[in-house]
């Protein structure tokens, strides 16, 4: 069986190399911070739409996941880079 | 209006699927499990192995999630990666009659105990700041 060690090399050959890990990780990230930061304004404009955020901007919206996660084949965007939040202005409660 | 739920960012690994993505996972301390769901969990389906199906239950109702084989890696405040390896990782099952705009989907990645009960967890709402200290 592989270890931890053995199994975060093959993660990260499989992710590009090594370079490439730390880039998707920074682009997360600032994916995540655009989102934070601009949540407030996304909100009046996406209300109830499905948001999809790639090198902080936004890259595609719709109410409906399907449509969304096929706007973004269409257009070619690397899904497991991608960042895609739901919005919505209804109070809900969560439990989790 | 509620403070942000405390989350982090980590990658999950597939072996078997020779696969993973970042995601965020929500921090909860009530999950026995480290899970994918909603949007992460969907993209998995097809994949996945029924034999893997286990319940779940939960204050929202019960589940089932498939198991595989993963490892969970951070990254320090020393740029350094760190990683867990967790011996079922859930993911999970989306009913196909679901519809794409299904609450189901809205459900985040959960870090569940079986890492956390290798971390001190600090949580700071009002600094909107999380803090994972591996032991």
């Amino acid at each position: 069986m592989a270890t931890s060690g053995r199994l975060l090399e093959r993660a990260v050959q499989a992710a590009g190399g090594s370079e490439e890990f730390d880039r998707k990780f920074r682009q997360y990230k600032e994916s995540l911070s655009f989102f934070d930061k601009k949540r407030e304004e996304l909100l009046k404009k996406y209300d109830g739409n499905w948001v999809v955020i790639y090198n902080a901007e936004i890259v595609a919206h719709g109410k409906e996941y399907d449509n969304v996660a096929n706007k973004i084949r269409q257009e070619g965007l690397p899904i497991e880079e991608v960042v895609i939040k739901f919005l919505t202005s209804k109070e809900m409660l969560t439990l989790f | 209006m509620t403070a942000p739920a405390p989350a982090v960012q980590a990658y999950w690994y597939i072996p078997r699927l020779d696969r993973g993505e970042w995601v965020l996972f929500l921090v909860d301390t009530g999950a026995s499990e480290t899970t994918l769901n909603g949007i992460h969990a969907l993209a998995l389906q097809s994949h996945m192995r029924t034999r893997t199906l286990s319940p779940s239950f939960g204050i929202g109702g019960s589940c089932q999630y498939f198991g595989e084989r993963a490892i969970i890696v951070f990254r320090d405040d020393r740029n350094q990666w760190l990683s867990r390896t967790i011996q079922r990782l859930g993911i999970q099952l989306i009913e196909q009659q679901h519809p794409s705009n299904s609450t189901v989907l809205y459900c985040p990645c959960l870090l569940g105990r079986e890492i956390l009960n290798d971390c001190i967890f600090n949580y700071n709402p009002s600094h909107n700041d999380v803090t994972l200290m591996f032991r």
